[in-house]
């Protein structure tokens, strides 16, 4: 048998067992990533797109990826790179500074929030928050990582990680406390009551 | 409807509903299926260079061993780099040391040994009837795992020596002998004996992996010189130098 069929041959068993661990490995984070991109960007089409360039770029890379660690959160990395290279991309987004100043002047002391919202007004009132919370949101409150990771995938400090955490929650209960409000319920119907 | 009251349990339940509401997101069946359609059509980066680091390492390690032993004297190839070795190991001693660490490094290590030793008689004969009982002298107080290789009379830089080298295991040892020239003493040099239990003053240096014994009759010049560790070179020149100085005092007669 010629050398360069054997090399040829080494060659692709290499790329079959590269093939089997990224299947092993990454693939079964596909939803996570999805949802996160869907309720990053806001719109399906995009987060599909992103979802398989999240998926494109990690298979590129993927021999740079150490068997046996994180691979979620590396994919998770990986997708914040994407998204923050689409969004410069799309837009001109206003700097975070001058968004977090606003929010802490405009922040008001949170409601309580009623159990019966639905999962549709729970996703509206999370679209509505800057996306730099948002983000955070996601990462720790909905995947479930913690401060440490969530800090390494936004490639933020994990102060600003904490600060941003109890700022977006603080939004959310804000927004889900309109939304109730808007169906006479909270300030509305205790208003009702007192009447 | 219920408000709820506890405001860290009001905040858990917010985050699980938030959970379940974003979780139940469903990824679109096709995603999965395009994903790895993309990626069958790229194949994976692969690391060339993790290929040949095995190959790059022994590569280092060949250069920096070659390097070493390079700088220890070994593959001095050439005369004008083994003469540059020489002056950089002797320039660490005094100069009167200089004369047979020289001798020794160009004679002995620089030179191809046979794979067996030569008859002691025959080294014997080489240094001449005034000179030849050095070889017992030698062979008494080396160590038994060293081998008399060479007895002969050489010249290095216009100097003439009676030079016995030994081989042992991975040692060498040379007994180099000089006569004086001009009023080269170690008394002149200044520099102080080692020992002195013989009534002989015994003087030491080293250079790398050589060490020195020296000592002076009147008329000559006397070094030891070996890579075994210092002490053992001084004792070993300690036990031969009355038997060394009766000889070349009987010679001179």
């Amino acid at each position: 048998m010629p050398a360069n069929s054997l090399s040829g041959e080494s060659t692709a068993t290499a790329q079959r067992s590269v093939a089997e661990r990224f299947e092993a490995e990454a693939m079964p984070h596909l939803n996570d990533i999805f949802r996160t991109a869907s309720r990053l960007v806001g719109d399906r089409e995009r987060a599909e797109d992103i979802a398989q360039e999240v998926f494109l770029q990690a298979w590129k890379s993927f021999h740079r990826f150490e068997s046996g660690t994180n691979c979620r959160a590396w994919l998770f990395k990986i997708l914040f790179h994407c998204v923050n290279h689409q969004r410069r991309k799309w837009f001109r987004f206003p700097l975070l500074k001058e968004k977090e100043e606003f929010i802490e002047a405009n922040l008001i002391q949170p409601e309580k929030i009623p159990d019966h919202l639905t999962d549709e007004d729970i996703l509206a009132a999370l679209d509505r928050i800057p996306s730099e919370f948002r983000a955070l949101i996601l990462l720790v409150d909905v995947e479930e990582f913690a401060y440490k990771e969530a800090a390494e995938i936004a490639g933020i400090p994990i102060g600003t990680v904490m600060s941003r955490l109890s700022r977006g929650r603080k939004l959310l209960r804000e927004h889900l406390s309109s939304v109730a409000q808007s169906y006479g319920i909270g300030k509305a119907s205790e208003k009702g009551a007192g009447a | 409807m219920k408000d709820i009251v506890n405001p860290g349990e009001d905040e858990l339940v917010l985050r699980n509903r938030l959970k379940e509401a974003v979780r139940a997101t469903q990824t679109p069946a096709f995603l999965e299926a395009r994903i790895r359609n993309a990626i069958a059509a790229e194949p994976p980066r692969r690391v060339w260079w993790k290929q040949f680091m095995p190959a790059a390492a022994a590569l280092a390690l060949l250069v920096v061993s070659v390097g070493v032993a390079y700088q220890l004297g070994n593959l001095r190839l050439t005369t004008a780099s083994q003469e540059s070795y020489i002056a950089s190991v002797t320039g660490r001693v005094a100069t009167l040391m200089r004369v047979g660490l020289g001798d020794h490094i160009h004679c002995s290590v620089f030179r191809k040994y046979p794979k067996n030793a030569p008859k002691v008689e025959e080294l014997a004969s080489n240094l001449g009837p005034r000179y030849k009982a050095l070889v017992p002298i030698v062979q008494k107080h080396v160590p038994k795992d060293f081998q008399l290789m060479i007895a002969h009379v050489c010249a290095y830089h216009d100097r003439k020596f009676l030079h016995l080298s030994m081989k042992g295991d991975s040692n060498l040892m040379s007994l180099v002998i000089v006569r004086k020239k001009d009023s080269e003493s170690f008394r002149t040099e200044e520099m102080l004996p080692a020992l002195t239990q013989s009534g002989i003053p015994i003087y030491k240096a080293g250079a790398q992996k050589f060490q020195i014994a020296s000592f002076e009759t009147e008329g000559h010049l006397v070094y030891l010189i070996s890579d075994l560790r210092s002490e053992k070179n001084l004792q070993m020149m300690l036990a031969m130098a009355p038997s060394v100085k009766e000889i070349l005092e009987k010679a001179k007669s």
